[in-house]
């Protein structure tokens, strides 16, 4: 029996393998684990039935006629329906290669033939928890996440109006400057949570329209500090190649840096320009000098400890730069501050 | 214009309404699929806006039928639902764009502009050399004479036309004009060579390493 409360729905277990013996072996055997299970003689027969309905685990053989049970796993991870489902791979195999493989295709774990019971039963229980209690985190998040975009949309859409109605005023655009910072920090911590677990696809990106485009969001935090934002580009349409969503949480986190460090009435500065083969973009601000440019990079090293923010932007920039091998430089004298970006086409 | 509006969180909706009536529009709004599918004339409006997440009929069902009617009104889609997956499904299906929770209204006004813009503005985009393109044909015009391109040519000239000056990237074109068959660089670029010496090389651009763009 599983023990767990918390599943209230019997637990459904695929096990694909092309041995019929096998198959019924492993029948046998999760008859102790109270789970519904279904034994399929071939991977891409199991593909169909996985796509008619997704097991909450697989047990999954490798060498099998046709498909093998690496591809079957390649397969499934491709689509976001399956491709948080457990998969469990059974060999007969003892080697290391395949083992080490198996993980690499996303398998949770390895069993060796012949089986033995107990060992199969724990390492189902176990995987079965994981899974269940990350599909519950994920539901918290996404819900979590929902509903605090709501009244944030409500703030948001009021705010516009009452400007539209009754004019601007300081009041509002501090409001309006500390509506976006809360959206954008939101969006760092969904990030952060998700960039393992969630695909980014790249596209094509044009940095000088996506950053005049962008730049519009920082407008109240501009207007309060009373800064001018200039954006140069000595490239035609400079192209990088980067996902959307990624883009925009490593320039907004660059973009709201350079403002809130910005010396008041200034201008913030941002300049594309070709260095070599690499695209080069600063973001550069007048301020006062950074003590120890490296150390920015720290996760929740805070250059003013006046300035309240949770510290987790930077060390997005600088993971989502060193996923697409974006160099980050950091340059500062008395007056002026740059965050420079190397990109290169691969 | 005229705006169809599915909202079901009450406030937003009324803000929504609110915020496009300012801007001069009529707006017709509804919290609830299954009443706007029975008391609104789908037919009626010049711009649809659609939260996905709704009670009874949802957006995407909504989109479905509005396309089974082949009604060809822009639609956007306002929702606070974050996956990659409901992205690409909304544009699948064809909505022509897709705003996430929480947005700015000044947003959503700038994307039903963009969107109106080449929707409508571009029957027709005049070219140097007094040459003519027309959307509605997919061909090039000179004193009222369409000129010769290959079906391939004119599928790869009209995705640039489309993309009305933004860069248009090799995967686009080739999506576009190759779907799942063979395609390569190499191919596209010498129908480029080719459309260029009927329509004059500067009005397409190279865009270094990317695809190509319309210059104007």
């Amino acid at each position: 029996m599983l023990e767990d409360e918390n599943v209230e729905k019997k637990p459904y277990i695929m096990a694909i393998d092309d041995t019929p013996y096998n198959l019924e072996v492993l029948r046998v055997i999760l008859m102790d684990t109270d789970a519904e299970v279904a034994c399929v003689e071939s991977g891409r027969e199991a593909i169909g039935m996985i796509r008619e309905r997704v097991p909450d685990l697989i047990l999954l053989d490798i060498m099998m006629p046709e498909m093998d049970g690496f591809e079957v796993c390649e397969i499934l991870k491709r689509s976001p329906e399956t491709n948080s489902t457990p998969i469990i791979f059974l060999s007969a195999l003892d080697d290391i290669n395949s083992k080490v493989k198996a993980f690499e295709v996303g398998g949770v774990d390895y069993i060796t033939k012949p089986f033995n019971t107990l060992e199969v039963v724990a390492r189902v229980k176990t995987h079965l928890k994981l899974h269940y209690m990350l599909e519950e985190m994920n539901t918290l998040l996404r819900e979590s996440f929902h509903e605090i975009y709501t009244p944030l949309g409500l703030i948001k859409s009021s705010l516009s109006l009452l400007e539209l109605e009754q004019g601007d005023n300081e009041h509002l655009q501090n409001i309006k400057s500390s509506v976006q910072s809360l959206h954008s920090i939101y969006e760092d911590i969904y990030y952060a949570i998700k960039k393992e677990v969630r695909s980014y696809p790249p596209e094509w990106i044009d940095l000088e329209a996506f950053l005049n485009k962008r730049i519009e969001l920082f407008k109240p935090q501009m207007k309060y500090k009373r800064l001018k934002c200039e954006i140069t580009s000595e490239i035609e349409s400079p192209m990088i190649r980067i996902n959307l969503t990624e883009l925009e949480r490593l320039m907004d986190n660059l973009l709201s840096n350079a403002i809130k460090y910005a010396n008041e009435e200034s201008i913030v500065k941002i300049e594309i320009t070709l260095s070599g083969e690499k695209i080069r973009l600063a973001v550069s601000n007048s301020s006062k000098k950074i003590k120890d440019p490296k150390k920015l990079f720290e996760k929740l090293y805070r250059e003013d400890h006046s300035v309240m923010g949770l510290g987790i932007g930077l060390s997005i920039v600088r993971k989502i730069c060193d996923k697409y091998d974006i160099d980050i430089d950091v340059e500062s004298n008395e007056h002026i501050t740059s965050f420079i970006l190397y990109y290169e086409e691969k | 214009m005229k705006i169809l509006l599915l909202e079901d969180e009450e406030v937003l909706c009324r803000n929504i309404e609110k915020f496009l009536t300012i801007k001069g529009h009529q707006v017709d709004s509804y919290g609830d699929g299954g009443v706007l599918l029975d008391e609104a004339n789908l037919f009626e409006y010049d711009f649809f806006i659609f939260d996905i997440n709704v009670p009874d009929v949802d957006g995407f069902e909504l989109l479905t039928y509005i396309k089974d009617k082949k009604i060809e009104t822009p639609l956007i889609f306002i929702s606070a639902m974050v996956g990659i997956e409901e992205i690409s499904k909304g544009f699948k299906l064809g909505c022509s764009d897709y705003l996430k929770k929480p947005f700015e209204l000044e947003e959503l006004e700038l994307r039903i502009n963009n969107i109106k813009n080449s929707f409508s503005a571009h029957e027709r985009i005049e070219l140097p050399g007094g040459l003519v393109y027309d959307f509605d044909t997919k061909s090039v015009y000179k004193d009222g004479e369409p000129l010769e391109l290959s079906k391939k040519q004119s599928e790869i000239l009209y995705i640039i036309m489309k993309y009305n000056g933004q860069v248009v990237s090799f995967d686009t074109i080739a999506d576009y004009a190759y779907e799942d068959d063979f395609r390569d660089m190499h191919t596209i670029s010498s129908h480029i060579r080719d459309i260029r010496k009927v329509i004059g090389s500067e009005t397409i651009k190279n865009v270094r390493g990317v695809g190509y763009k319309l210059a104007l």
